[in-house]
């Protein structure tokens, strides 16, 4: 399941792109007065020349590091669910259709403050990119989720030295959008196997001891060691071992099963945990949760669902 | 610490250009320069492919070693250049400096200090060269420097051609800023720091004092000493006599200036035509500023005149100067003060014997001064003197050994001889150097006198006349004066081989003579360009007088207007994509057009493709990916590049059937 957040589009008017000297500008200012020192010594011409040649340089450089951020316009931001622990990857739509060609551009995405939040905002890792002339491009940004529930984009920081490196503009590009993070799928108790209210717990490995029903793409998520590693070495896949043959059972992931995980936190971990064994193992599940109960089925939209309300579980 | 933040593709880069910067320096500097570079820069190069080991953490012997370097270079510098650090001194460290940073490149931050220094080393180059080869050559430096930082800035998405490409973008949008700044930008006189060393090479200007044979070696070179235009009719070449430094004093061998240049500036009665001339002088590293003959109006010459019609610039010429003056060149000068006299007729005593001795003998037969003037140089005429840049050496008495024994020498031996019989005979005389004639570039309507017209000549002072010139050597060697040393030389020499007026040789000197006009204007517009040249423009825009700061705000508006120009070209609309699909997909129909295939008024895009295709079979399969690409772009707004289409529509051909 993509979301495609389309929102207003947010161009980058004059107003919204910054531009100052970077560290190495003020470098290279210094080499310039230097020169013109030089020229005034001298009496020397040509390096009067030099020194307002490099002076130019630094104007038009302006104009040209201005130009690689403004004009972008951000019309859409798709992102997919990502379990806490991993990166909230955005992948940006920019219209670039009527702009020139934008090599060197950094993005770095801004997370919204969560409630209770105190500090900075978390920022993604910087990434760099070259984006077409006269397009729409893709530009992917990652935020670390942390902890589930929504983890909001409030705005991407457009950076770029581009083409000189003694520049720097920058601007906020808002983005509002959000993207879904599933609780870290962990615990070590048995999936609760049964006909019908989770009470009938069935020992021992669950998926393991069942039937080989072939091979699957991995979904983040898998456990390890459903993992085929023959194919993985041959390969280079990273492919997973699926098991039928309880076809007819159904596990009741209820929130009560998983009280002997502890606290909240940790039982929606479980939770999560064994909506992925279950899928896995091809049984169908139910989720019981307080105040919610998701009827048994399998599949990826009962797993999206299930996943879903455990990360948004106690939230508003 | 091979290269952490620091791409080896930017070390390259960084070191190419660096070398390229250095060139130049090193033929200069001999090869030790180039030696202690290229050896840092390898040490570096090896290091960054895994063949040496780098000094650095954990190798504290390689950084001795590096420090060592360092260091020693700093104190064998100091110590060859007698602790200044001046012009010479400052680009060795320079070169020495960048190959140690060089070594220890190995961040982000070094790749950009080693471009700036590039940028700096550029200018070095320009204080011991300002011509139009030099700037040519910087030009490019500079335009792969900012190669360089476009390459790394671009971080892969550029390659070499790409940044180039731009960078000279960049440059060329810089120009006019630049052009701007060099107009209006306030001249601040003076050194800001020490005496600077001479500019412009190995120029040698003429001295301030003449031992025999000094002359030689400046006649032979072919540098070029000042540019002049006149206004309207220039003077006849015989006449071209430019005055330099004036020699009063002599202890037998040496002349120099002594205190003849003290005194009220005499006034100049005219007796011929007027001149006004503008000189471009290059620098001499010397106070004498040229002038024709002796002075009627000094303009705007950045000097003084002297006693002795000399004009002198108040601190040595190290840089290009213009000005524009008036002369004559039929004048007298009928102003002596005792104190002059005394000096023009002093002789050390013990000297010149013969000499002495053989004037005062011509002076007791002559009628009158003017007589034993005339007598003097029927002397030099009818005897067996002979002009020569290679005379044999002068032992003993120099001017007797040459009078009385060699009797071959070339303008400063006669001029010397000449200025010593004069004052033996009881007449006021001078020792005047300076240049004779010029060569005339009919291009663009200028003479150039080059050091090889160097000239020395004698002012005797009569009581009716005043000061007037006698040229002696043109007694001996008559076709120097009137057509040039070469001339001179000639009448001694056997004809050279070479025909003067084949043909090679007048491509050649046509050819000549269009680098020369073109060395003239960017002497006169590019170096020349100083506070004078800047009141006139200012002048010449219908401004009134303007102080610095004025020109500074003139400068800065005129900046701003020149960004504003800049900003609405550089960030124009760009043709959105829409039209650039219509504009490609005219340009194919066009083509299909000439193949007879004709789309048909109100014909869809599509319905023409399938007819095109039915006629054509063989255009079929480009004809519809062509269509269907403009479909696309221009109807379905989708985010393909547009470029696609276009390169296509470019390389679409009708082959004839």
């Amino acid at each position: 399941m993509n979301a495609l957040t389309v929102s207003a589009p947010a161009t980058l008017d004059r107003r919204s792109v910054y531009i100052f000297l970077t560290r190495h500008g003020l470098l290279f200012g210094l080499a310039q007065l230097l020169i013109l020192a030089g020229a005034i010594n001298y009496d020397n011409a040509l390096a009067y020349l030099l020194a307002f040649l490099l002076g130019g340089l630094l104007l038009v450089g302006m104009l040209h590091t201005w130009r690689n951020l403004a004009g972008l316009a951000l019309v859409g931001v798709e992102t997919r669910p990502v379990f806490a622990g991993e990166d909230a990857l955005f992948a940006l739509r920019l219209d670039n259709r009527a702009g020139p060609r934008r090599p060197g551009v950094d993005a770095v995405a801004v997370a919204g403050r969560r409630p209770g939040w105190r500090g900075p905002p978390e920022r993604g890792a910087v990434s760099r990119h070259a984006l077409a002339a006269a397009a729409i491009d893709e530009v992917t940004v990652a935020i670390p989720s942390a902890q589930r529930g929504w983890l909001a984009l409030e705005r991407v920081k457009l950076e770029s030295v581009y083409p000189l490196g003694v520049l720097r503009a920058w601007a906020y590009l808002p983005a509002a959008a959000r993207c879904l993070v599933y609780p870290r799928p962990i615990g070590r108790l048995p999936l609760p196997i049964g006909g019908g209210g989770g009470t009938d717990h069935r020992g021992g490995g669950g998926a393991g001891h069942d039937d080989f029903a072939g091979l699957r793409d991995y979904v983040p998520g898998d456990a390890t060691r459903a993992i085929h590693w023959k194919s993985l070495a041959r390969h280079g896949e990273v492919l997973v071992k699926r098991f039928e043959g309880l076809g007819g059972t159904t596990a009741s992931l209820s929130w009560d099963a998983a009280a002997a995980a502890g606290g909240i936190e940790p039982r929606l971990s479980q939770l999560a945990r064994w909506v992925l064994d279950a899928e896995q193992a091809g049984l169908a599940y139910a989720l019981l949760l307080p105040g919610l109960a998701i009827p048994a089925a399998r599949g990826p939209a009962q797993r999206e669902r299930c996943l879903e309300a455990l990360a948004l579980f106690g939230g508003p | 610490m091979n290269a952490d933040g620091l791409a080896r593709r930017d070390l390259y880069a960084v070191s190419a250009v660096a070398a390229l910067a250095l060139a130049p320096h090193a033929l200069r500097f001999g090869p030790g320069l180039a030696a202690a570079f290229g050896t840092l820069v390898l040490w570096r190069l090896l290091g960054a492919a895994g063949r040496l080991p780098l000094p650095g953490r954990g190798r504290p012997l390689l950084s001795l070693v590096k420090h060592v370097i360092g260091i020693g270079t700093l104190l064998g510098v100091l110590a060859v250049h007698h602790g200044q650090l001046g012009r010479d001194a400052g680009v060795t460290l320079l070169a020495v400096l960048l190959g140690l940073k060089t070594l220890e490149a190995s961040t982000e931050r070094d790749f950009y200090v080693l471009s700036f220094i590039a940028y700096f080393l550029v200018a070095t180059n320009f204080f011991y060269s300002q011509s139009m080869l030099t700037a040519g050559y910087m030009t490019l430096v500079v335009l792969i420097v900012t190669a360089g930082l476009v390459r790394h800035t671009a971080d892969g998405a550029d390659d070499a051609r790409a940044s180039f490409a731009l960078a000279a973008r960049l440059v060329a949008q810089s120009l006019p800023l630049m052009i701007i700044a060099f107009l209006l930008f306030p001249r601040l006189p003076g050194p800001l720091w020490g005496l600077p060393q001479r500019a412009g090479g190995a120029v040698a200007g003429l001295a301030e004092e003449l031992s025999l044979g000094g002359l030689t070696s400046l006649a032979l070179t072919d540098e070029l000493a000042f540019s002049v235009a006149f206004e309207g009719e220039p003077p006849r070449a015989r006449d071209l006599y430019w005055r330099g430094p004036v020699l009063w004093d002599t202890d037998g061998t040496t002349w120099r200036a002594g205190q003849g240049a003290r005194g009220p500036v005499p006034p100049v009665i005219v007796e011929g035509p007027r001149y006004r001339y503008t000189i471009t002088l290059e620098p001499s590293n010397t106070r004498n500023l040229l002038l024709l003959d002796a002075a009627t109006n000094t303009g705007d010459a950045p000097g003084r005149a002297t006693a002795d019609s000399r004009l002198l610039a108040a601190r040595p010429l190290t840089s290009p100067v213009r000005y524009t003056l008036e002369s004559a060149t039929a004048y007298r000068l009928p102003a002596i003060t005792p104190g002059q006299r005394a000096q023009a007729l002093a002789l050390p005593p013990g000297f010149h014997p013969r000499a002495r001795a053989f004037a005062q003998e011509l002076r007791a037969a002559s009628r009158s001064t003017d007589d034993f003037v005339a007598r003097t140089l029927a002397h030099f005429h009818d005897e067996p003197f002979k002009y020569s840049l290679t005379p044999p050496p002068l032992t003993g008495d120099a001017v007797d050994a040459f009078l009385f024994g060699t009797r071959e020498g070339f303008c400063e031996h006669y001029a010397a001889a000449f200025t010593v019989l004069m004052r033996a005979g009881g007449v006021p005389a001078r020792l005047v150097t300076g240049y004779q004639g010029g060569e005339f570039n009919a291009i663009s309507d200028y003479f150039q006198v080059r050091q090889r017209d160097a000239h020395a000549w004698v002012e005797i002072y009569g009581a009716s006349r005043g000061w007037v010139r006698v040229d002696p050597t043109a007694a001996v060697a008559p076709e120097r004066v009137s057509l040039g040393l070469n001339a001179g030389l000639a009448r001694n020499a056997p004809r050279t081989t070479l025909d003067a007026d084949a043909a090679p040789l007048r491509v050649w000197r046509g050819a000549r003579a269009l680098w020369d006009a073109a060395n003239y204007r960017w002497g006169q517009w590019v170096l020349g360009f100083e506070a004078p040249q800047q009141r006139a423009l200012v002048a010449s825009l219908g401004l009134p007088e303007l102080g610095r700061s004025g020109l500074a705000l003139l400068m800065i508006a005129a900046l701003a207007i020149g960004m504003a120009g800049l900003a609405l070209f550089v960030l124009r609309a760009r043709t959105p994509p829409r039209d650039r699909a219509a504009a490609a997909y005219a340009r194919f129909c066009a083509r299909l057009a000439r193949a007879g295939l004709v789309r048909r008024p109100a014909e869809g895009p599509r319905d023409f493709a399938t007819r095109v295709a039915a006629a054509r079979a063989d255009l079929a399969a480009e004809v519809g990916a062509i269509t269907d690409l403009y479909v696309l772009l221009r109807y379905a707004d989708a985010p393909l590049p547009i470029v696609r289409l276009e390169r296509r529509v470019r390389n679409f051909r009708v082959n004839p059937r």
